[in-house]
């Protein structure tokens, strides 16, 4: 696997009208092992997650924009990018 | 102090603030701003304070002195008064004096004891319906003007971006909600990473990655693909015929 693409966390975050806590959730619900400060600092870019890490907040975004009408276009850490 | 004062108007001062990614502390920090910037710019407000839900019952985070918090603290005892009443039902109470009031009959009599003659309650609205009120008090009747009313209302509005920005538009009934689906979530996506990782051979998170990029394929959530792949091997235990395999 690369190194996770995590540039961008919250600007996704912002576009799926999703709060800090609101996204904490959703990456929960989908198995995440970090805490919500964690998170929140993986979103900023301040720390830097695990690729594993990452995917599971890129998927909770995802399903967010799947749920907007979207579709994934927050890249996964194998993936350079994914078409919007 | 007088010269040290921003400038700019109260109500661009709390856009700016509610700018800043906010948590819980920084929420409650904030709104002990917004209580001494409504007492500060809204005249005849001798006592401001803000109520919230938490943990299932309205509670004082910010209060500008004691006396505000034991007139809070009577509202909530008595079930009474325009700080309950802006926190239940959504909108803007004004008891313009207390002398003529009678919609709080059990409240009343204590808050005039406590000197206060008027109180105007605005509610404070998050994604989900009202979560509390920003509640200003005096103790001269009919203080506030409509300039005043219209004011506070601007307060109260911005105090509700600074909450839905904090995150504190969840109830804990649907917070408690939220997180048991959560849990049931995690429950299933592990229970079918066992059952791939036993049918391929694979790592948990190699295991996870596969479910993962089968939802995505499908544009469906992971925690319903993951139920479909456990559904899966019960079928197959209870000797029904399998669905049409579209994944792990």
């Amino acid at each position: 696997m690369t190194e996770p693409p995590n540039d961008g966390l919250d600007r996704a975050r912002l576009d799926a009208g999703l709060t800090h806590s609101e996204l904490w959730l959703r990456y929960f619900g989908l198995g995440g092992m970090s805490t919500a400060l964690q998170v929140e600092a993986f979103c900023y870019g301040v720390l830097r997650p695990s690729a594993h890490d990452h995917d599971v907040v890129a998927h909770a975004l995802n399903e967010r924009f799947v749920e907007l009408g979207g579709n994934h276009p927050v890249a996964y850490s194998d993936i350079e990018r994914m078409d919007p | 102090m007088p010269g040290d004062r921003d400038t700019s108007p109260p109500d661009q001062v709390l856009e700016r603030i509610a700018a800043i990614p906010a948590g819980h502390d920084v929420v409650d920090g904030c709104l002990r701003l917004v209580v001494a910037l409504t007492q500060a710019s809204v005249e005849g407000a001798d006592g401001v304070s803000v109520s919230l839900q938490r943990h299932g019952r309205l509670t004082t985070v910010a209060a500008t002195d004691q006396t505000i918090l034991d007139m809070d603290a009577r509202q909530y005892a008595t079930g009474e008064g325009p700080c309950v009443d802006a926190s239940v039902e959504g909108h803007w109470f004004h008891a313009e004096s207390l002398d003529h009031e009678t919609r709080w009959p059990t409240f009343t009599p204590k808050a005039k004891r406590l000197g206060i003659n008027a109180i105007l309650s605005n509610p404070l609205v998050a994604e989900n319906g009202p979560v509390g009120a920003l509640n200003i008090y005096s103790r001269t009747a009919a203080a506030f003007s409509p300039k005043e009313r219209a004011l506070a209302s601007t307060f109260a509005s911005e105090a509700s971006i600074l909450l839905r920005v904090g995150g504190v538009d969840v109830s804990d009934r649907r917070l408690s909600e939220r997180l048991g689906a959560a849990l049931r979530n995690r429950h299933i996506i592990a229970q079918a990473e066992g059952v791939v990782m036993e049918r391929e051979g694979i790592s948990e998170e190699e295991a996870y990655t596969s479910l993962r990029v089968i939802s995505q394929r499908d544009g469906r959530p992971l925690a319903e693909r993951a139920a479909d792949v456990v559904d899966s091997t019960r079928r197959t235990r209870s000797g029904l015929p399998a669905p049409k395999k579209t994944g792990p």
